[in-house]
C-alpha cells in the first residue's frame, strides 16, 4: 500500500504519509472542495477553506465540527476539529485535535503528510476515558 | 494543573528515563526506588522524581510492602493513550486510501 507509517514520533501526535497520483493543485481541491471531500472524508461535508472558516461532516453516524486555522493553497492546510460521539446519554465531545496537511510535489504526483495532534489538556475531554482519568 | 489523562501519559512518556522505568515495570513487575536506582544510570533522587511524575500521570501506583514502597503499572491511562493513537492512525490509513482511490478515479 502507498500509505507509510512512522514510528511513535512526538507523543500525542499521529503522522501518516502518502504519495498521491495527482499534482498538488488537484490534491488541494480534494482537500478543500466539499463535493470532493464527500467522496473520501465523510458525507454532507461543509467547508469554507479560509482561516476561520467552518468545517462540518458526518461519518458513521458521528458528526465532526472544525475551524480552519490556516490555508496556504497547494502547500499547507490546518484545522482544529472534534468529533461528537453518540452515547447512551446523548452526544459526547471527543478530544479536540489539530489536523495539518503538508503538500509538496513529488515526481508527477504529490507527497502528502498528515499530522493529527492532541490539543492542550484543558481541551481534552475524552468520550472513552474512565471517569477520574480526566480532571 | 498537572497534565492528566492521555496528555499526562504523553508528558510522562516524553522522557527517555521515564520510558525506561515503564519498560522495566512492565517486564519485571513491582519494584522499589532502590531496585531501579541500581539499574538506571541516574541518581536515586532522580528515580524518585520520575516515579512521582509517573504516579501523578496515573501510569503507576505505589503499594506498601512492609517498610518498603513498591511501584507497579496501572495500565488504564497507558491503554487509553495507545488506543487513541491506534484509532486515529487507523482512521487516517482508511481516509488516505480513500483519497488515493478518489484521485485515481478522477484520472490525469
Amino acid at each position: 500500500m502507498v500509505a507509510m507509517r512512522e514510528g511513535l514520533g512526538r507523543p500525542g501526535r499521529v503522522t501518516r504519509e502518502i504519495v498521491l497520483p495527482a499534482p498538488p493543485e488537484a490534491v488541494w481541491e480534494s482537500l478543500t472542495r466539499p463535493d470532493q471531500l464527500s467522496s473520501w472524508l465523510g458525507s454532507g461535508v461543509e467547508l469554507d477553506p479560509r482561516q476561520g472558516g467552518v468545517l462540518r461532516l458526518e461519518k458513521d453516524g458521528a458528526i465532526r465540527f472544525g475551524v480552519v486555522e490556516e490555508a496556504r493553497p497547494f502547500e499547507y492546510l490546518a484545522f482544529r476539529w472534534r468529533v461528537l460521539v453518540g452515547g447512551p446519554h446523548g452526544s459526547v465531545p471527543g478530544p479536540g485535535t489539530r489536523v495539518e496537511f503538508f503538500l509538496r510535489p513529488k515526481d508527477r504526483g504529490t507527497h502528502l503528510r498528515v499530522e493529527e495532534t492532541l490539543l492542550s489538556p484543558s481541551s481534552l475531554v475524552s468520550a472513552h476515558a474512565p471517569a477520574g482519568a480526566m480532571r | 494543573m498537572k497534565p492528566r489523562g492521555m496528555n499526562g501519559v504523553f508528558f510522562a512518556l516524553a522522557d527517555s528515563t521515564r520510558r525506561e522505568v515503564i519498560r522495566r515495570l512492565s517486564e519485571e513487575g513491582p519494584v522499589t526506588v532502590s531496585d531501579l536506582a541500581r539499574r538506571l544510570p541516574v541518581t536515586r533522587q532522580a528515580v524518585a522524581k520520575h516515579l512521582s511524575a509517573l504516579a501523578e500521570a496515573g501510569l503507576i501506583s505505589a503499594e506498601q510492602d512492609g517498610r518498603r514502597t513498591r511501584y507497579h503499572l496501572t495500565p488504564g491511562p497507558l491503554a487509553e493513550a495507545m488506543g487513541w493513537m491506534a484509532e486515529v492512525g487507523a482512521e487516517w490509513d482508511d481516509r488516505l486510501q480513500a483519497l488515493h482511490r478518489h484521485l485515481q478515479s478522477k484520472g490525469p
